[in-house]
Formats: structure tokens, C-alpha cells, sequence
């Protein structure tokens, strides 16, 4: 994953475009999974990637080429992420009535379970389990959260998260093993003991 | 509740320790003789146990959540990266706009006070009050640096 593009960007406009193009349709899939789970919901998910390609477009020429494309642009789409949280947190205080709206999107992501061949009954429990997961998630402070959906959802290493977060492996630890805790305690409200037997 | 492995001597973790360390273990991020350590007291202790197991169970769940996503969403997000030529654009559009806008200014504001400039000479230019009213003044000069006024009163004679 981490690998340094040695492409300059010296070209003309409708050559970087392509060049820009191809870097992101690379790592534009673990974008995707990235954004969807800070979001928790595929529109949203969208716009931060569109605003994300557009921003990266338009600050092309600071992208170091001898570093990773997709570690730039990582950093680039949290940036993002942590604006629109800090609207969206502002905007939440300011209109409380006004709640995010994204059931039926994810709705769509979690029929992909039917596939693992469970019935009806346990499906909607799963379902329910993801839901309220994606809840705790939800609840955590952003630097928790950033760092449970890389390690945890997105299965990617102390080092890797660590670099792209841009702090020490000793952060990661601590906030991964917080995060960890609290999102046990939310389940363990809802669940009780029966934490240990939800996906089994 | 804390439990001291007695077993094991000044190495043994109490309850607390090893559940602070258990996020680290499921993850294989301690030391050698921390697993170890970890690993006899989990041998022992219930409650370690299952606190361990739930760690695992929402590791589970948070990776299913990933891998319900990826059967899902392998689609192409829409780039499109003309808004960025038409924001640059506009962007320059602007900053011609502002710069044009201050020099419409500035130049209306040396024209003005060119205009003020003449308007003062001119004014300075005409006949004495004298030619036109029934009384002279005589004026005298002074210095602006020495605190007075540009012209002075220094006498005045009614005409017959």
C-alpha cells in the first residue's frame, strides 16, 4: 500500500488529469471503505470523496512525489472529514431537530450479509448489531474513531495507521485500546453478556 | 474484581494490568514475556477470559462490517475534476474583478484630489476680496510649520 509514485507533475492540464485519474482509481476502492465507515453512510461517503478528489486536484502540486500517492490523499480526505464533522457538530448544537438521514443507504450495504446464507430472523439481528455498532462508533471522539476504523473495520497495521494519521504507534495503541473499551461498554449496555454470542 | 496471580511470582499481573495489556494481546502487539505472562494469567482467571473474548467479538464485528461493504460497493465514484478548472477560473475571475476595482478607486481618488488641488489654486488665483467689498485686508503669510494658520490677518481698513 504504501508506495512512492515517482511520476513528476510537471505535464499539462489534461495530462495531470489522467495522471491524478489513474492514482485514484488505484486506491480509490480503500477511499471508499475509509470514508463509508467515518461517515456510516454511502451519500455521505460520496461527497467526501468527490470533495476530497476535488481538493487533491486542486492541490496537485503539493503533492510530493517521492512520497505515497494514497498516504497523501488519505491525509487530504481526513482533512476534509474533520471540517465537515466540525459543521456538522455546530450545525447539531445550532438545529438539534435536524438529524442526519441515511437508513435506507445503509440498509442496501447490509443486505450484502444475506449472502453469507443466514435466515431471515438472524439477519435482522446482524443488521441491528451493525446498526448499533456503527452507533458506538458514532459516539467516539473523531481521534478514536479514526483510528478503530483503520485498525479494527479496515485491518490495517499500528505502522500503517500510525503514518497515516501522522502520530507515534504508542497514540494508536492508547487510542485503539480506549476506543475499544468504550464501544465495549455501549454494547454491553444494549447486550449484556450476550456480547459474546451476537455474530455466533 | 482484581485478581494477583500468586502462582507466578513478581512477573504475575493483577486483573486490572492484564486487561489494560488485553487490547495489545488480541492485536499481538506486547512483548514476548508480556504474552507469556498474560497467557498464564488468562490460564487462571474467568473473568480475564471473557473479557478477552468480548475484545474478540467486537473485533469480529467491526471486520464483518468491512466485509459486508466490500461485497457491496466495488462501484466508481464519480470524478469530476472540471469543477476544479471552473472554481480556478472563477477564482482568477475574482481577483481581476477586486484587482480592477482598486485601481478604479484608486485612480477615482488621485483624480479627485487633483481636482480639489486645482479647485484650492483657482480659488487662490482670484481677485481680492477687496475689489468686490467695501474693505481690504492686508494678509501676511505664515510659515504651517511654526504652528499657525497658511494666511493672516494682519490688518484691516474699511474703504471710504
Amino acid at each position: 500500500m504504501i508506495q512512492a509514485d515517482t511520476r513528476t507533475l510537471a505535464l499539462p492540464v489534461d495530462e495531470e488529469k489522467l495522471w491524478f485519474e489513474k492514482q485514484v482509481r488505484e486506491c480509490e476502492r480503500n477511499l471508499f471503505r475509509f470514508a463509508f465507515h467515518l461517515t456510516g453512510s454511502v451519500e455521505k461517503s460520496e461527497d467526501l470523496l468527490q470533495e476530497t478528489f476535488l481538493r487533491a486536484f486542486q492541490y496537485r502540486h503539493s503533492y510530493d512525489h517521492t512520497r505515497s500517492f494514497e498516504n497523501w490523499i488519505y491525509a487530504i480526505l481526513l482533512n476534509v472529514y474533520r471540517q465537515q464533522y466540525k459543521k456538522e457538530k455546530i450545525l447539531r448544537f445550532v438545529l438539534p431537530w435536524k438529524t442526519s438521514d441515511g437508513d435506507e443507504e445503509e440498509e442496501e450495504v447490509w443486505d450484502a450479509l444475506e449472502w453469507e446464507g443466514d435466515g431471515p430472523e438472524k439477519l435482522v439481528m446482524k443488521k441491528q448489531v451493525l446498526k448499533d455498532l456503527y452507533a458506538a462508533i458514532e459516539k467516539l471522539p473523531l481521534k478514536m474513531k479514526e483510528v478503530m476504523v483503520l485498525c479494527d473495520v479496515m485491518d490495517y497495521s499500528y505502522e500503517e495507521a500510525s503514518e497515516l494519521l501522522g502520530c507515534p504507534i504508542g497514540t494508536i495503541r492508547s487510542r485503539l485500546h480506549r476506543a475499544r473499551r468504550q464501544v465495549k461498554g455501549m454494547l454491553e449496555k444494549i447486550y449484556g453478556e450476550e456480547i459474546l454470542s451476537l455474530w455466533g | 474484581m482484581v485478581r494477583k496471580s500468586s502462582l507466578y511470582g513478581d512477573d504475575g499481573m493483577d486483573c486490572r494490568e492484564v486487561q489494560e495489556k488485553l487490547s495489545l494481546y488480541i492485536d499481538e502487539e506486547v512483548l514476548p514475556q508480556e504474552k507469556r505472562t498474560i497467557e498464564e494469567h488468562l490460564l487462571g482467571c474467568f473473568s480475564c477470559q471473557r473479557e478477552m473474548k468480548k475484545l474478540l467479538a467486537i473485533k469480529g464485528l467491526l471486520r464483518t462490517m468491512d466485509r459486508a461493504l466490500e461485497k457491496r460497493y466495488p462501484r466508481k465514484i464519480a470524478m469530476e475534476l472540471q469543477a476544479v478548472s471552473k472554481r480556478e477560473r472563477f477564482r482568477e475571475l475574482i481577483l481581476v474583478f477586486l484587482l480592477s476595482g482598486v485601481t478604479v478607486v484608486s485612480l477615482l481618488i488621485v483624480g479627485l484630489w487633483r481636482e480639489l488641488q486645482e479647485g484650492i489654486d483657482f480659488q487662490r488665483e482670484i481677485a481680492p476680496v477687496s475689489t468686490f467689498a467695501g474693505f481690504d485686508f492686508q494678509f501676511e503669510k505664515v510659515d504651517p510649520k511654526a504652528g499657525g494658520n497658511f494666511i493672516q490677518v494682519v490688518e484691516f481698513t474699511l474703504d471710504k
